[in-house]
């Protein structure tokens, strides 16, 4: 029997072996042993650096990096996500605070430190002041989308919202993203839908594109591929200037229109926005244009009970999860509880999540599952579901629904 | 009758050896609980475990005395063993500091025997072997031949490179 070695141990063990090898340094240097180790070090290799990418779309050397890895067919089929982020600042400053970015209880201390010891013209050196996804940028952007058009299993993701713990949206002026067209036209051209997409007021969005003839018509079709779209709230500076906020939010809703197989929608305007008397048609998106919406979640909602319910009558037959919060309503019991009839209605719903609901006077108290009377809800403990099926709300239905608000216990 | 914690069961290494043990550190395994469970009569037959030999299996089954009244491992514990801590309890590694032939004959065997925390620690140690050297001290530590070619070795540099500039 040959002497026991390495090398005399299956792949299967060597791959064991592998995963309880460090991935900050130990993982590479394995990788440049020799081939059998290499191979054992490969998928913790890819879980580690390749299966989730993450670039700034307008940094042509980012954009060159993620050229080189889906170049490689190997590396290249096994990436899950590929993020098209905005925001400048992030790898500066995981350098500048030498921390490395899984490292995220660390994070939470130095970003805030970090954030507040930089100006915003320290910012605006690090971020550059271009904004814009102009021609040579769409063209790398189309290289790489191009490269994964054969892999199905990568989800493609675009999103503008500052990574968590940033803090840095407060130094990037609203309005100033200018990339929505160019990146859809890329991926028109690559042939490689974008799959999730974000957005903020951070993003330029300029009705007069979306008219007849404006330069968003063509790039419009790509939209019909995404599959879940966030409209996410930004931090920072208002925008002043109505007309600008006018155009940005019609823009939005020709947006809408083309999601016409969304199956995810995550809705939670800036509060500027629901405020405003001519944007109010904003405070509910208009999921008409969504007969496959699957997955809804609504918040920071300010509007009549009609309006929600007209909103969620919209897709009734297809939603199987809902989450709404940050919800204000007149005459909080009443409205509640016809909205409680209307979900129950609902052939599909599985999943309900209902929290920091309030009109101004009290906030809901809860239900908890398998009791009929309300307990307080913490706003803190976001996490617990209100109600966690059909199944579980018709039971309540059953032995006498009954709402009680906080000031009430 | 001897009652299970009494019982033993006589295995058979594959240098044709006989090793009696209490069933309950044979049990560790789950090669031999299964096999006592079809088997039906432990003690009377004995178990042949083929492909470790008597130094290997009473190394093995030494680990299984000093466990043998650990809790069994859950299931959350296999899920995944990814991020795992590479930290091993002292006695384990004492008990691991063997030449890498008995090291690697000991993970072989825990895995033929199907002795997940035993496959754990050996691994674990591996691992740390590996910790903080380089590509050549790693083949130096275990006596490798770096057998790529030179565009080989090339290309997994430039995707390390790759990797780490994130």
């Amino acid at each position: 029997m040959a002497e026991a070695h390495i090398l005399t141990l299956p792949q299967e063990l060597l791959q064991n072996i592998a995963n309880y090898v460090d991935t900050s340094t130990g993982i590479l240097n394995l990788r440049l042993t020799c081939r059998e180790l290499a191979g054992a070090a490969f998928d913790c290799f890819v879980e580690e650096y390749i299966s989730e990418l993450s670039c700034f779309v307008l940094d042509p050397r980012r954009l060159k990096r993620v050229i080189s890895i889906t170049a490689n067919p190997h590396l290249a089929r096994r990436i899950r996500k590929l993020t098209f982020n905005f925001c400048p600042f992030e790898r500066d400053y995981y350098f500048d605070i030498n921390i490395a970015p899984q490292e995220n209880q660390a994070q939470d201390s130095a970003a805030v430190s970090f954030m507040r010891d930089h100006t915003k013209a320290e910012f605006e050196k690090l971020g550059q002041s271009c904004f814009t996804l102009d021609a040579s940028k769409q063209t790398l952007v189309h290289i790489i989308l191009k490269s994964l058009a054969p892999y199905a299993s990568c989800a493609v993701h675009v999103d503008s919202r500052e990574p968590s713990l940033m803090q840095a949206d407060q130094h990037i002026e609203p309005l100033s993203l200018d990339f929505l067209g160019g990146l859809l036209n890329a991926a028109s051209r690559a042939g490689r839908p974008i799959d999730y997409m974000t957005l903020t007021k951070k993003v330029l969005l300029d009705e007069k594109a979306f008219d007849h003839g404006g330069s968003m018509i063509q790039a419009l079709p790509m939209l019909q591929h995404v599959r879940r779209f966030t409209y996410a709230r930004a931090l920072g500076a208002a925008v002043h200037d109505k007309q600008e906020l006018s155009s940005h939010l019609k823009a939005l809703k020709s947006v809408m229109k083309h999601l016409t197989f969304l199956e995810e929608l995550d809705w939670r305007p800036d509060l500027e926005y629901t405020l405003k008397r001519e944007s109010s048609y904003l405070t509910t998106p208009d999921l008409q244009w969504m007969p496959n919406l699957k997955v809804l979640s609504l918040s920071s909602l300010r509007c009549p009970y009609g309006q929600l319910h007209q909103t969620l009558m919209a897709c009734s037959p297809t939603l199987t999860e809902i989450t709404l919060w940050g919800v204000y309503l007149k005459d909080l019991t009443a409205s509640c509880t016809r909205l409680l009839r209307l979900l129950r209605a609902m052939p599909n719903l599985q999943k309900l999540w209902m929290y920091d609901w309030h009109d101004g006077y009290q906030r809901l108290g809860v239900l908890v599952p398998g009791d009929t009377t309300f307990t307080v809800f913490d706003r803190n403990d976001v996490e617990d579901p209100v109600f966690d099926s059909g199944e579980f709300i018709d039971w309540n239905f059953e032995h006498g629904l009954r709402f009680m608000s906080v000031r009430e216990t | 009758m001897a009652s299970e914690g009494e019982q033993t069961v006589k295995l058979v290494s594959s240098d044709n050896v006989e090793i009696v043990t209490e069933r309950k550190v044979a049990e560790r395994s789950m090669l031999i609980k299964n096999m006592i469970e079809d088997l039906g009569a432990p003690g009377e037959e004995p178990i042949p475990i083929m492909n470790v030999s008597e130094a290997v299996l009473r190394k093995v089954l030494e680990w299984c005395t000093h466990h043998k009244n650990d809790p069994a491992p859950s299931q959350d514990d296999d899920a995944d063993s990814r991020k795992k801590t590479t930290d091993i309890e002292d006695w384990d590694q004492k008990f691991m500091q063997v030449d890498q032939e008995m090291l690697f004959e000991i993970i072989l065997a825990a895995n033929y025997m199907d002795i997940k925390a035993l496959l754990d620690v050996g691994c674990k140690t591996v691992a740390n072997m590996i910790k903080g050297k380089s590509p050549e001290e790693i083949r130096k530590t275990f006596n490798i031949q770096n057998d790529f070619t030179p565009e080989e070795e090339d290309q997994i540099r430039r995707e390390n490179e790759w990797a780490e500039d994130r």
